[in-house]
């Protein structure tokens, strides 16, 4: 058995002992492993340690003989990204992931030990959770040899290089966002068993659990998908930060549970009687819709941009994401059925009673949590009836003619009430309920008249599209809403956050933590508005044009900017060039002519006739011509081919004589060093006339895959995104994109996080946490 | 308590609506045998596509697609639907849609990388042309009007 899987084993061992000691005091008030809990918890979080390092230096070393580092790697990659590849598959993942659960565990225990019942019993939950995730981890184990599925390999061999890792996610990016994303998911584990706790035993102490782990979920789980939307957007060139692509909805809808939780805790905190059965089916939703993004991330079931790795853990994570839901949802109604009680006096109320009172705080918050449990539930529906429809028609459906419409003709209406439930619950009085109604009645008419408001390209759906007609009479109606209708519920909720900011500064002056912790509150919804006021903007106001740049010339691209290319740079794969080298050729034709032979080099120039392509190679040694089917293949990139070589060969067609002549069926990129390719194209930006800044775009191609790194001009109301694919014969091809209000949304994210940041650091767990 | 049960049952019939509603509109992009991208219908299969093209001496249009491609869904909405490309296509082409998740053999067997990708060939499999990505349909128009006069410059009739 290899090192890694006994590691694995022996820490399943212990958390077994843990789990026995664990339940032996819960039932039988048995003490005998309890005071060795701490070790035995740092004993597994060590292990876990000790092996997630193990895997990483089998990445750094190219140790080939595991399957997943072959599979992810190779030796040209450069060091930071060995280390990140650990994360680039299923079962690395999956080890990540669970060390996340098991460092929660571990730290919980080192701050709060296991002296109080509540504790233990989260601990309970979480390592349950933690040791089904480990026994998935030994199946699909990151630690399997290339032996095991070869058993026909001797021993001895080990391949002599890996397959290399997909090209888009050779990046930074990639050494963070996943690694964010699953922090996040790995954290979300504690407020989960400590709701369950509090499902099964009903002990109230669960609450500050829940909330500061709750909030560092949230932290890492906005981090984790924003990062993802910088990548896309700054890196691989999608040009734009959100596409509704599968797997960024499947990220998201874990956090709109969350948010949802929060909120239903915030009230919960201040009365136990509120919330007390949604809090924790929230936090019950979050946790499970976790266990399904990453179904949906890394099972290969739903098609997306994502599915770098198709693996067969589907069944675990469903099991999983099933009773999660099943087991707190059962007890919930079984509470609910229990705790129903005789009306109370509002039984007799009128329609009129009943729409003041829906204006109540509780109500509001009621509201809000089934916009959150609505909006979770458009995105599920969105990525799922189609899977579901394949599995049982056969049929492959997308939910409307253009997938975006789907979620955000049905998000839409959710976002803009969310919103204006949000600027009136921060308002709200007792006292000034009146008031505050008739000021959101204004609000709400001049939604409503916005949403009428005729502005070219700034509707919810894009009716440009030809395709816009025969959409079904559903998504036209709804196209047919103008975004204008966006700015009154923003406006509203900014002026609500204002004058709260205002009130609270006035009367908290002297209690810092708490005005701090208010502040913080504030911030997360400024965050909101940034980056709700951002996104329809920079979506719709946007411009493309595209142009062909040659060097030193300055090309016009439109709204008074203009190109200046100043250089152009092509970095090598290899320097070596596999096959016959050219010059040997030559100089001895008549030895090779009608022979099958390999050459490669660099493209310096390139014909098509209507059928052929005539491709022109140099290798250090010579050059020599290359005619094979019409080819896609740009200036200076390095090729490879295999075919028959022919001397003093005439063209029918042309007449031209060829001393030496390669006919190959095909050429392809040479990337067989394993390294990348990259074009770099370096470009200054004049508006009107006037320099503005400078920047390069690239395009790299490597053995898995090529992929687009924008140049991104950085400005405070829009970006400026030129995209780059590869030289063409006329020039140097480029796309030029102005993007508004993108840098809006950036900063909305970030202060988002400094919000959370600061509601955190006012709150100490250890302190609440009653000790019996 | 009452204004909660009227929320809710107010959010229960507006969920029951949104399921009918979006289940109804959603579009069905293949079945089986066929595959019915921008109300084109496409053969799935290469083979019955040659099959056809033999019969009908037309050349063959094969449009590689995937559900999760953001381009393929551009070129489905806004290049494809086009009156002439539409008319061109239906009477002088025989359309065949391979799905890049399902059918990896003949994706290989261009050398086919990437969705979206337009590959003409003839009724023999032979490459009459190719386009990668997406293309506007002015560019596409050209490129069909090309390949059938090279189609019928070769193969007569029309």
């Amino acid at each position: 058995m290899e090192l890694g899987d006994s590691i694995l084993l022996v820490t399943i061992l212990i958390n077994v002992a843990m789990l026995a000691g664990l339940l032996l005091k819960e039932f039988k008030k048995n003490d005998t492993i309890i005071p060795w809990l701490t070790w035995l918890s740092r004993s597994v979080f060590a292990l876990l340690t000790i092996d997630l390092l193990l895997l990483t230096s089998y990445f750094v070393y190219s140790n080939f003989r595991y399957i997943y580092v072959w599979q992810y790697s190779d030796l040209a990659l450069p060091l930071l990204y060995k280390i990140s590849a650990v994360l680039a598959g299923q079962s690395g993942t999956l080890l990540f992931w669970v060390w996340v659960i098991f460092l929660s565990s571990w730290w919980m225990s080192e701050r709060q030990g296991w002296d109080s019942a509540l504790l233990r019993r989260t601990q309970i939950v979480t390592i349950l959770v933690g040791l089904y995730l480990l026994l998935v981890t030994t199946i699909i184990s990151p630690f399997e040899t290339i032996y095991i599925s070869n058993p026909e390999l001797p021993l001895s061999f080990v391949p002599d290089d890996g397959s290399g890792l997909n090209t888009l996610l050779i990046t930074p990016w990639m050494a963070i966002h996943p690694p964010t994303l699953f922090l996040g998911y790995g954290f979300m584990t504690i407020p989960f068993a400590a709701a369950m706790v509090f499902l099964f035993t009903g002990e109230k102490g669960w609450e500050p659990i829940a909330r500061q782990w709750g909030r560092l979920t949230w932290l890492f789980l906005t981090w984790g998908i924003a990062l993802g939307g910088v990548w896309a957007y700054l890196i691989l060139g999608w040009g734009g930060f959100w596409a509704w692509d599968p797997v960024e909805t499947a990220s998201f809808i874990p956090w709109l549970a969350l948010t949802g939780f929060l909120h239903a805790l915030s009230q919960y905190r201040k009365n136990n009687t509120n919330f007390q059965l949604a809090a924790p089916l929230f936090a019950a939703f979050s946790f499970s819709l976790i266990m399904y993004a990453a179904l949906v991330v890394r099972s290969g079931i739903f098609n997306s941009v994502h599915a770098f790795g198709e693996s067969d853990t589907g069944i675990y994570l469903l099991v999983l994401t099933l009773i999660s839901i099943v087991i707190p949802t059962a007890f919930v109604i079984k509470k609910y059925l229990k705790s129903s009680k005789p009306e109370d006096d509002k039984s007799d109320m009128s329609f009129k009673e009943m729409v003041f009172d829906a204006f109540e705080k509780q109500n509001q918050f009621y509201i809000t949590l089934i916009i959150f449990a609505l909006l979770c539930l458009v995105s599920i529906w969105g990525i799922t009836f189609p899977v579901i429809q394949q599995m049982i028609a056969g049929e492959k459906v997308t939910m409307a003619p253009q997938t975006v419409d789907f979620f955000n003709a049905n998000s839409y209406p959710l976002v803009i009430i969310l919103l204006l439930v949000a600027g009136f619950c921060m308002q709200y009085k007792k006292s000034t309920k009146v008031e505050s109604m008739k000021i959101l009645g204004v609000v709400v008419i001049l939604t409503i008249i916005m949403a009428f408001y005729k502005l070219k390209n700034f509707h919810l759906l894009d009716q440009t599209s030809p395709f816009f007609d025969s959409q079904p009479p559903f998504y036209r109606l709804m196209g047919e809403i103008s975004v204008m209708s966006i700015f009154p519920p923003l406006g509203y909720l900014l002026f609500s956050i204002v004058s709260t900011f205002y009130d609270d500064f006035k009367k908290y002056r002297d209690k810092r933590k708490v005005l701090i912790n208010r502040s913080g509150v504030l911030l997360i919804h400024l965050g909101i508005v940034f980056i709700l006021f951002g996104t329809p903007i920079s979506v719709s106001f946007g411009s493309t044009s595209s142009a062909t740049l040659n060097l030193g010339q300055q090309t016009s691209v439109g709204n008074g900017y203009s190109l200046l290319l100043t250089d152009t740079h092509t970095s090598a794969a290899s320097d070596t060039y596999p096959g016959t080298p050219i010059g040997n050729l030559i100089a001895n034709p008549g030895s090779y002519s009608g022979a099958n032979i390999e050459i490669s080099g660099l493209v310096i120039e390139k014909h098509d006739s209507d059928r052929y392509s005539f491709i022109t190679i140099d290798d250090g040694t010579g050059q020599m011509q290359i005619a094979t089917g019409l080819a896609d293949v740009g200036k200076d990139a390095k090729v490879t081919a295999t075919g028959l070589l022919m001397t003093d060969f005439e063209s029918p067609s042309s007449g031209n004589v060829y001393p030496i002549i390669l006919f190959a069926p095909d050429v392809q990129y040479l990337t067989a060093s394993g390294g990348l390719n990259t074009e770099s194209v370096y470009i200054t930006v004049f508006k009107d006339g006037k320099e503005i800044g400078d920047g390069k775009a690239e395009y790299v191609t490597g053995k898995s895959g090529s992929a687009t790194h924008p140049m991104v001009l950085r400005k405070l109301t829009r970006d400026i995104y030129i995209l780059f694919q590869g030289k063409d014969y006329g020039g140097v091809p480029v796309t030029f994109k102005l993007i508004p209000m993108v840098n809006e949304v950036w900063a909305g994210i970030g202060f988002f996080s400094v919000g959370i940041i600061m509601i955190m650091s006012t709150n100490s767990v250890r302190k609440k946490v009653r000790r019996n | 308590m009452k204004t909660k049960k009227a929320i809710t049952i107010l959010v229960l019939i507006f969920v029951v609506s949104f399921l009918y509603l979006t289940i109804h509109s959603a579009v069905v992009l293949s079945d089986k045998n066929y595959a019915y991208i921008s109300d084109y219908k496409w053969e799935k299969n290469l083979d019955n596509g040659l099959a056809i093209a033999k019969e009908e001496n037309k050349p063959v249009f094969i449009y590689f697609w995937a559900v999760w491609c953001q381009y393929c869904e551009k070129f489905e909405t806004q290049t494809l639907p086009d009156e002439r490309i539409k008319q061109m296509l239906e009477n002088d082409f025989v359309l065949v849609a391979v799905d890049l998740d399902e059918d990896r053999a003949t994706s290989q067997r261009y050398g086919v990388s990437y969705p979206p990708h337009e590959l003409f060939v003839d009724e023999n499999g032979q490459i009459i042309n190719r386009v990668g990505g997406y293309v506007d349909a002015d560019y596409f128009y050209n490129v069909l009007q090309m390949v059938k006069a090279d189609y019928y410059s070769t193969h007569g009739g029309q």
